[in-house]
């Protein structure tokens, strides 16, 4: 009997994924395409709920105008495919490249279904020639016109569901754990690679005594799930803001850009900060200061039915009327979820009007090749009245301010 | 007096003639320039290792040779530090008010870079976001592709390149020690994973010492079983299950190190506890198999041949039901490159090419067996740059 009672599982439903088919099969119909045909790591994962790893041996979601679905994967996906897919059918090509072309061997799934007559809904024109992988446009083995699904694809994943909302709130509550773990580990004469590996190591162990074996990252951006870490912005060197980590040693009077990232079944919310090692000069507080003060413009202007335009609008006006300019060096943020960076942009050159259901980064910083990076980013999402930030950990200078002994 | 200690990062030197080897190309097929958006072609030609975001970044060269990077703003330090490039032409945010392509095109044309374009894409692909104009349409030009050229260069690996990729080797080696010498019942794969990777990787950074640049985005040193455990082994691309270990389990492992931007394969079949008779028929079959296909690279000889002697003996012993992919594949700034040790592909295996060698044999009862080992083709036949141990007894773990 006890077998039977499970918990309701953590992760998207098979139910969810056959809406998002659904909507993708009314663009289908709309613009008069035989089938849609999806080859973007990401967007497979969207539609189908299969996470895989990504190499030279094409993989995709097809789904027609009636609503059938497949995946067409390499044998060696076949069983993989079959037991996490939410489609009909698992369609599969011996190997690549074989001596018949895996793109010909999709072309004649897709005439069956129609295509040749009728155009067909991609992302890509065929797969796209990555990991030492070489083939033909699907344009050129299909004699039909391929209309472009990215946009439509794009303005899909823009706006999260409920489920998805619940999972970037479970991603932030470790993103909040695995912070304070980095910050714990942190100290003058140890290294950045220690301190990330201890952090990283105790998130993960937290998460799998909590969630169980049946915890899932689904994620190729985060290694095993877990990603708390400094990336290398420590002292001068946090003015740089996509640094790669180079195993640098703590000094007192450091500025630090912690950053902690956790996907859980696919999704994860951006949380960084500034933190000091010891207590901070006066320029750095001025930094600092300056920046909390720019991050507060921000969320204040995220309302829905608003361009994402004035967000960074609003900050802008403050870096200018502060006479900051020189310190920006990049926009506010970005849209969030499946990837770690995902349309809309809160940008001046961004008018996609904010929607209840987006979720966004807030991370206006300030740099100075002196005195380092200078920023939070904390995620928010648009909610029908306003915004709500999805991050938990504490932004003052006090509580980012770290001990030295 | 300062101490400086040797670099085996890739010399200016090497990246001048990667350069010109395009530049030849270039002025072949009269183009007025090249453009390249793919990250890991950007650090292969200028050295400039980023993370790709739906921020736009390409690499140009016109048909005299001058190279150019097109950043946004807060790359611009980053890529002035390279001795490498001429100009550094950058835009201030995407999406902005302006689209960053249109700056880019502007740069391009005072490069002399117009009519006719080699490029690797047809413009910025759309990733994480972004949203923008094809190069073609951009420029009012022909872009034909030229990732077959960039890709067939690629294939043959430097000394330099093949120094990294040994270097890459024998991290992964300690990562994979660590890891077999930590699996014991009662753990969990994340666990032992993460304990041999950290502290390999802390080896490697200590042992390197502060020259070391990972350039790579995915991670230092690195050991782990992505869940191919026990019959889950019969799954070749699993993903991490944060599995039990249990006494009678087949393990198939996977190690590497990023080393300045190469990368290299070792992976192992294991058992816990001494295996069954069936385990073992399934593990000597495997060695066989990869033995066949070792004996078969040569320079001079399609790649198609080793698959094909391979695939002769999966005939021979009736082994079909267990095949599930080719022999392997060429390795090097990428997990995965062409040529393919494949029976459909007749790329000519030469000297300075690096393999992968990892037929393997699964069973949904049995598990998944494979070996992988990387291989430098040579002028006379193979030489092993992995090392481990691939005989039964040394991979079999105490229960």
């Amino acid at each position: 009997m006890s077998e039977t009672l499970v918990g309701k599982p953590i992760g998207i439903p098979a139910e969810e994924y056959r809406l998002r088919q659904k909507r993708l099969r009314a663009e289908c119909n709309a613009q008069g395409a035989a089938a849609a045909c999806v080859f973007d790591a990401d967007y497979v994962k969207y539609y189908s709920g299969f996470f895989y790893s990504i190499t030279e041996r094409p993989l995709a979601f097809l789904m027609n105008a009636q609503g059938e679905t497949a995946l067409f994967v390499p044998l060696l996906e076949k069983e993989h495919a079959q037991a996490h897919g939410c489609v009909g059918e698992v369609w599969t090509y011996p190997e690549y490249p074989g001596l018949t072309h895996p793109m010909a061997i999709l072309a004649e799934k897709l005439s069956d279904w129609g295509v040749g007559e009728a155009p067909l809904l991609a992302d890509e024109d065929g797969y796209p020639w990555v990991l030492g992988y070489r083939g033909p446009a699907l344009s050129e083995l299909l004699a039909s016109s391929v209309l472009p699904a990215r946009a439509f694809i794009e303005d899909c994943l823009n706006v999260k569901s409920d489920l998805e909302m619940d999972l970037l709130r479970h991603s932030a509550i470790w993103g909040n754990y695995g912070l304070a773990r980095l910050v714990a580990h942190t100290r003058p004469g140890r290294t950045e690679t220690m301190a990330s590996q201890r952090a990283t190591a105790e998130t993960w162990q937290a998460m799998l005594a909590a969630y169980g074996p049946h915890y899932r990252a689904h994620t190729p951006y985060y290694g095993d799930g877990a990603r708390v870490e400094y990336r290398g912005q420590i002292g001068r060197n946090s003015a740089i803001p996509h640094a790669i980590g180079n195993n640098l040693t703590f000094q007192e009077g450091d500025t630090l850009i912690g950053e902690s990232t956790v996907a859980v079944w696919g999704y994860s919310v951006e949380l960084e900060r500034t933190f000091f090692l010891g207590p901070p000069s006066e320029e750095q507080r001025f930094l600092f200061r300056h920046m909390l003060a720019l991050q507060e413009t921000a969320i204040a202007a995220i309302q829905p039915g608003r361009p994402c335009s004035v967000v960074d609008e609003a900050v802008r006006a403050y870096f200018v009327e502060h006479d900051l300019e020189h310190y920006r060096r990049h926009h506010v943020g970005h849209g969030i979820g499946l990837r770690y960076h995902e349309g809309p942009f809160l940008d001046v050159g961004d008018c996609t009007l904010m929607q209840p259901g987006m979720v966004f980064t807030v991370e206006p910083g300030l740099f100075d090749a002196n005195w380092g990076g200078f920023r939070h980013s904390d995620t928010v999402r648009v909610t029908e009245s306003g915004n709500e930030l999805l991050t938990l950990y504490p932004r003052d200078l006090a509580s980012c301010t770290l001990p030295v002994a | 007096m300062a101490v400086v200690p040797a670099s085996i990062a890739i010399a200016e030197d090497e990246y001048r003639e990667r350069c010109a080897h395009l530049q030849q190309h270039c002025l072949d097929r009269g183009y007025d320039g090249i453009v390249i958006f793919d990250h890991q072609y950007i650090l292969y030609y200028s050295g400039f290792a980023f993370i790709p975001t739906e921020r736009p970044i390409a690499f140009a060269m016109n048909a005299r040779g001058e190279r150019a990077l097109f950043v946004p703003r807060l790359e611009v330090e980053h890529a002035q530090s390279l001795a490498l490039i001429d100009r550094v032409d950058h835009y201030l945010e995407y999406p902005d008010r302006t689209h960053p392509m249109e700056l880019f095109a502007k740069a391009l044309r005072e490069m002399g870079i117009k009519g006719r374009i080699g490029a690797d894409r047809d413009g910025y692909p759309w990733v994480m976001g972004y949203r923008g104009p094809s190069l073609s349409e951009l420029m009012a030009a022909e872009v034909v592709s030229i990732v077959a050229t960039i890709e067939d260069q690629m294939m043959v690996k430097s000394p330099a390149e093949v120094a990294l990729i040994a270097e890459s080797c024998k991290w992964g080696n300690l990562a994979h020690m660590l890891l077999q010498r930590y699996t014991r019942p009662g753990i969990t794969e994340t666990e032992v994973s993460q304990r041999a990777s950290d502290e390999a990787t802390r080896a490697m950074l200590d042992a390197i010492g502060p020259i070391y640049r990972s350039q790579s985005w995915h991670g230092n040193a690195s050991a782990g079983y992505r869940g191919q455990i026990g019959r889950n082994a019969a799954i070749p691309h699993a993903l991490a299950n944060n599995i039990v270990f249990q006494d009678g389990d087949v393990l198939v492992t996977g190690a590497a190190a990023a080393v300045w931007g190469y990368t290299s394969e070792l992976e192992r079949t294991m058992f816990i506890g001494k295996p069954t008779d069936g385990q073992k028929r399934f593990f000597d079959h495997m060695v066989a198999l990869q033995d066949i296909a070792l004996a078969t690279i040569e320079p001079g000889r399609p790649c198609s041949d080793v698959d094909l002697a391979v695939r002769a003996y999966y005939e021979e012993h009736d082994l079909w039901p267990h095949w599930k992919h080719h022999v392997g594949h060429a390795i090097g700034m990428r997990y995965h490159e062409g040529p393919f040790l494949d029976h459909g592909d007749a790329t000519i295996i030469q000297p300075g090419m690096l393999f992968t060698v990892e037929p393997g044999l699964y069973s949904a009862e049995l598990g998944g067996y494979r070996h992988s080992d990387t291989v430098l083709v040579t002028e006379d036949g193979i030489e092993f740059l992995t090392y481990y141990p691939r005989d039964i007894a040394s991979l079999t773990i105490a229960s």
